[in-house]
């Protein structure tokens, strides 16, 4: 029973691309400007540019199209019940009918927007996620939630405190499961029994785990502060992130697109599906 | 911040995500063990940092590894479930405040705080259920709905994880403290 062994890091494939190279900052605001146009956008017709500026990301970061299919697998089964819901639940004109289920026009049209909008909410984040590493994303994240004064007075600790949670999630992972194994060995029966019982039966697993997890935060705590952690009031970066030229470019690029293909939807009336 | 303090709160960001994994099979829903682990943390951290704790598992799952019950990634805001998972953050801090309130560990402080956490879950959870079926799915649900398919399948589940993390929290803040005084 090794629950622990599908954990595999990230999606991050590296690449060396104009996409890669670009600031983190830059590229979360950029994708957060994509989800909003993509949310405005309610014509049919209108997908197609947002297709085109999918295309020329992937091609612009040098994967393939293969990658960002295999990010949508996990949305599969929303979009699926999102298009069936919209498809059968939309009152309009009847298109086929069986027994009590009406599929309407209103549906087809309602279900596809809707397909069309989460694949592309999925796309582009995927693709964030591919040409990020998860320590640029996080240091992004970090950036970005530094604007809460809290979060900026503590900033180096909170990235040491990161560091610490990535490096120590497999380990502290591994010993669950070493701890999962011994209580079965010692007789622990974890899949039968009513919820209660098997409720109750975690907790020779936790009481473990949690003692062994605060005595490793002790040691930790103890091993950092005799190699001078904290003595430094400021401490430097590894790797700073810098905000370029071609960063900016890229953010003011894509909110020029995005805002033309939003005033376009709603003010062009030339859509040949409706 | 002290370093101790440094490396609890990551304790917290990992047991975090590992309840996430520990998952009980159940029906209708499996159950994961994971708020047990939120509540803990507000039980065992000062408030502000339980709430710190779980922000960074959130930032941690968004930047791509994989500690969130599907997996990881930018692209679970969209999850119809993701609310549940930003509802951690008050829930730790209004129980961590709550359980300092208390001048014992006893079984029923405990389950006062844990209850009040797992409603602040639910808040977060249905709200953010209703606005994503709204908004991304495109079909609004009405009150009763949202609640059925939100909250009421989840109960008899998160009622015997409000039972057993009371137990466990006062079984180990007891033990802990206790390992603190010897020191």
């Amino acid at each position: 029973m090794s629950i622990f062994s599908n954990i595999s890091f990230g999606q991050y494939v590296p690449v060396n691309s104009f996409i890669h190279r670009l600031d983190p900052r830059g590229k979360i605001v950029a994708l957060f400007l994509l989800m909003v146009g993509v949310f405005l956008t309610v014509r049919l017709d209108f997908f197609i540019p947002w297709g085109i500026l999918l295309l020329t990301l992937i091609f612009l970061s040098k994967l393939s199209v293969r990658f960002v299919w295999k990010g949508l697998k996990p949305v599969v089964f929303l979009v699926v019940f999102a298009f069936v819901l919209n498809l059968f639940l939309t009152p309009g004109r009847v298109i086929w009918q069986w027994h009590f289920l009406k599929m309407t026009e209103e549906g087809l049209s309602m279900g596809t927007l809707i397909i069309l909008r989460i694949f592309f909410l999925v796309a582009f984040a995927s693709l964030l996620t591919l040409t990020t590493s998860p320590t640029e994303l996080t240091s992004g994240i970090e950036y970005l939630l530094s604007l809460v004064p809290y979060v900026r007075r503590n900033a180096q600790d909170i990235a040491m405190m990161m560091s610490i949670a990535i490096r120590f999630i497999p380990t502290l992972a591994q010993e669950t499961d070493k701890i999962i194994k011994a209580q079965m060995a010692r007789g622990v029966d974890f899949e039968s029994g009513n919820i209660v019982r098997r409720m109750k039966n975690y907790i020779p697993v936790l009481v473990p785990l949690f003692v062994g997890a605060f005595r490793r935060a002790d040691e930790l705590a103890i091993a950092m502060e005799s190699r001078c952690y904290g003595s430094v009031s400021k401490r430097s970066k590894l790797n700073e992130l810098r905000f370029n030229f071609k960063d900016i470019m890229f953010v003011v690029s894509i909110t020029t697109y995005t805002a033309s293909v939003i005033v376009l939807s709603r003010f062009l009336s030339i859509g040949f599906l409706n | 911040m002290n370093t101790s303090n440094v490396t609890k709160i990551a304790i917290f960001v990992i047991l975090t995500s590992i309840g996430a994994f520990l998952k009980i099979p159940f029906f209708p829903v499996p159950l994961t063990l994971q708020t047990l682990f939120v509540i803990l943390s507000g039980i065992m951290l000062e408030p502000r940092d339980a709430a710190l704790s779980q922000t960074l598992y959130i930032t941690i799952g968004l930047s791509g590894i994989p500690v969130f019950a599907n997996g990881g990634g930018i692209s679970y805001i969209l999850s119809p479930t993701f609310g549940y998972i930003v509802g951690f953050i008050p829930a730790a801090y209004v129980v961590g405040k709550l359980s300092k309130q208390f001048t014992s560990p006893s079984i029923l402080n405990m389950l006062i705080a844990a209850t009040i956490g797992t409603l602040l879950i639910y808040l977060s959870g249905l709200l953010y259920l209703y606005i994503n079926m709204k908004y991304i799915i495109g079909k609004e649900l009405d009150i009763y709905h949202t609640l059925l398919y939100g909250c009421l399948i989840f109960l008899p589940g998160d009622a015997t994880k409000i039972i057993a993390s009371a137990l466990i929290g006062s079984k180990v803040t007891i033990r802990v403290f206790q390992r603190n005084a010897i020191r």
